[in-house]
């Protein structure tokens, strides 16, 4: 096994990592920009590398001073996390170049999943479903006559394209050229690639993925699948496994498609396979993203198995750490993606101190975060600073435990979704598993808190008023001096 | 009645008071009545009280004048104008606690002799109508305590002092 690595990654990403090094007994080695220098995964981590950058984000983009410090720390293999330079193919050439192990896939597969129209050619070759579309050629006029073939509502794409930028559903003919147009020029702006592609828009759609393990030979198991349909702006929310009304039949058929991609492109290491599931029945291929996902702890639960752990040994020995038939799905497992933001203000992204951080211990829950009491969430990074993940022996079971859980978390002194995660999860459309990846829009009056009756917000000032040390001396009957913790008194 | 504690929520301005502290603790909020009863701290920042009959669970944090406060699974921001910052500006030399204006004594908390924290209450006194914490200037000891409750006082009167600093 490896002697040392270091983690070209930083928050709750940075810290999973570390997490399962440390246990293998690897040497760990953290990167940081300045305004993480006290952040808990350069805490976590045995050595810490400063990286400069005229931005925090920028300086984590640094190929050159990430390779550079893997160099001076003798890293042996280098974790590339999830986004930053995850999925950059010019990154992990340059971790190989150096002679140091990049836990992820070949250049070349990268390079492959990473251009959607590329990716979605490889898939049909391989026999993957893949939605009815048509790709952009120089000929404008050309493409909207086939796309129109087609029929509507047609999706259109950029081809370097994610995270939703230059996409748009396209309803009628009337309106697809002014919108083709716009979504190149979006495409140019954001990705610098101009190509796009329109392929059937899928009504109603679910998203469901499939975790896989790869030797680079062809030789590939598959995890099982993960529901990720409760999105915002095409960013997932909630996730869970096994999907929920899902039959087995269907569930098997989807998860060897994703065995059957991985295996013609010869994966290496751990990635995912994503798909659209239509309410028909009929499911497409959607991209296959080449790291570790954000959600992959849902996996871990239910699969009672370590990713990282397996990508570690994956890379050390090329070969699968488990044979298809070792991995059982048991159990459910859900998982709510906590950001810093305002549901009550269009999810703003929210900045601040965190004050107060409590959260709630058990072996069915975990939280992955990368943040610590009295920390500053700055608006430099992603307003995703952890992630809940509850366990129960059924999904109703897993529901409630994660409501609980999210009622004991506390993160005080800077807005957060928390209680709008809660409300997703009582939501009856929920729990009745009628969920695709428009649940949100859809269910969006039931999701935020009513405003507060005058009742409540009395209720609310009193119990303020109880948190002011003033108030209490007036109130309590033992001077606030001489109360030690516990010891209040109010008969 | 004391002098009202005010907040706001929701842009709307609350005024909180103490009615009675026995037999249990009547508190008017915003014109409703509450009993409050069975308060008992669990850390730092977390307690829990009964409210009318129900029992809750309250995490808070305080930022300058804003205050979160967590309980029945949401979370809330007031905000709140703290007398303790007005009472920083009172006649406060380094041994010695002075009223800067005329007032009365409403509560007492310390005695000669007792150790105190920065910021610890010492007395609460009522002057021009408004109720005011005076805290400890420094973390000290307190060598005199020249008032008791429900006593008067005047401009410039030694209320409190502290021993010398070693």
């Amino acid at each position: 096994m490896f002697k040392s690595i270091l983690i070209a990654n930083r928050g709750e990403i940075a810290c999973r990592v570390i997490r399962t090094a440390k246990e293998l007994g690897i040497e760990t080695i953290a990167v940081y920009h300045h305004v993480d220098r006290m952040a808990p995964h350069v805490k976590a981590a045995d050595k810490s590398v400063e990286l400069l950058g005229d931005t925090p984000t920028a300086a984590y983009l640094d190929i050159e001073q990430i390779i550079k410090a893997a160099n001076e720390t003798e890293a042996q293999c280098l974790h590339p996390g999830y986004g930053f330079l995850s999925e950059n193919a010019a990154f992990a050439e340059a971790v190989e170049k150096n002679n140091i192990v990049f836990i992820g896939p070949q250049t070349e597969v990268i390079k492959l999943m990473g251009d959607k129209i590329i990716s979605r050619e490889f898939a049909k070759k391989a026999g993957i479903p893949i939605a009815p579309s048509v790709t952009q050629t120089d000929d404008l006029s050309k493409f909207l006559k086939e796309a129109e073939k087609i029929g509507f509502p047609l999706l259109i794409k950029a081809s370097a394209g994610g995270g939703g930028k230059g996409m748009s559903i396209v309803r009628e003919a009337g309106s697809l050229e002014k919108q083709a147009k716009i979504a190149m020029s979006e495409a140019e702006r954001y990705f610098a690639d101009s190509r796009i592609y329109a392929e059937l828009y899928v009504e109603s759609p679910r998203h469901i993925e499939v975790q896989i393990l790869g030797d680079g030979k062809g030789n590939i198991v598959h995890a099982y699948e993960r529901e990720c349909s409760i999105q915002r702006r095409f960013q997932k929310v909630i996730e869970e496994s096994p999907a929920p009304a899902l039959s087995v039949e269907l569930r098997d058929q989807i998860c060897t498609a994703a065995v059957d991609l991985a295996s013609k492109a010869k994966y290496l290491n751990a990635g995912t396979v994503e798909f659209i599931l239509s309410p028909d029945g009929s499911f497409y291929f959607l991209e296959m993203n080449t790291r570790l996902q954000v959600e992959h702890p849902v996996t871990e639960m239910v699969c009672s198995l370590d990713l990282v752990e397996a990508q570690l040994h994956i890379a050390d020995s090329k070969t699968l750490p488990y044979r298809q038939s070792e991995i059982k799905q048991s159990g459910h497992a859900i998982e709510c993606r906590i950001c810093c933001e305002e549901p009550h203000n269009d999810f703003r992204p929210a900045t601040g101190d965190v004050k107060i951080l409590s959260v709630p211990e058990a072996s069915d829950i975990r939280f992955d975060s990368g943040i610590s009491q009295g920390q500053t969430i700055s608006a430099a990074f992603d307003s995703m600073i952890g992630k809940l993940i509850c366990f129960g022996e059924d999904r109703e079971a897993a529901i409630s435990n994660a409501i609980a859980a999210l009622n004991d978390l506390v993160i005080l002194g800077v807005s957060s979704n928390i209680d709008y995660l809660g409300q997703i999860l009582e939501a009856t459309d929920f729990k009745e598993m009628i969920i695709d990846t428009g649940f949100l829009e859809k269910n969006k009056a039931n999701l935020l808190f009513k405003a507060l009756s005058e009742k409540e917000i009395s209720t609310v000032a009193t119990i303020a008023a109880m948190s002011l040390k003033d108030f209490r001396a007036l109130a309590l009957e033992t001077p606030e001096p001489y109360a030690s913790i516990g010891t209040w008194r109010n008969l | 009645m004391a002098q009202p504690f005010n907040f706001s929520l929701d842009e709307k301005s609350i005024e909180v008071s103490l009615i009675k502290c026995s037999p249990v603790l009547e508190i008017l909020s915003n014109g409703f009545t509450f009993k409050v009863s069975s308060v008992a701290q669990v850390s730092s920042h977390c307690f829990t009280l009964i409210v009318d009959g129900k029992k809750k669970t309250v995490w808070w944090a305080r930022d300058d004048d804003a205050i979160y406060i967590r309980f029945d699974g949401r979370t809330h921001t007031l905000s709140y104008q703290d007398a303790i910052s007005v009472s920083q500006q009172a006649g406060v030399s380094d041994n010695v606690i002075k009223a800067d204006m005329p007032g009365i004594v409403v509560k007492t908390n310390c005695n000669a002799g007792d150790s105190v924290k920065l910021g610890d209450v010492l007395i609460v006194i009522e002057s021009m109508k408004m109720q005011i914490s005076i805290v400890a200037p420094r973390d000290g000891v307190i060598k005199e305590v020249n008032i008791t409750a429900n006593t008067s006082f005047e401009k410039n009167a030694e209320l409190i002092s502290l021993e010398e600093e070693e």
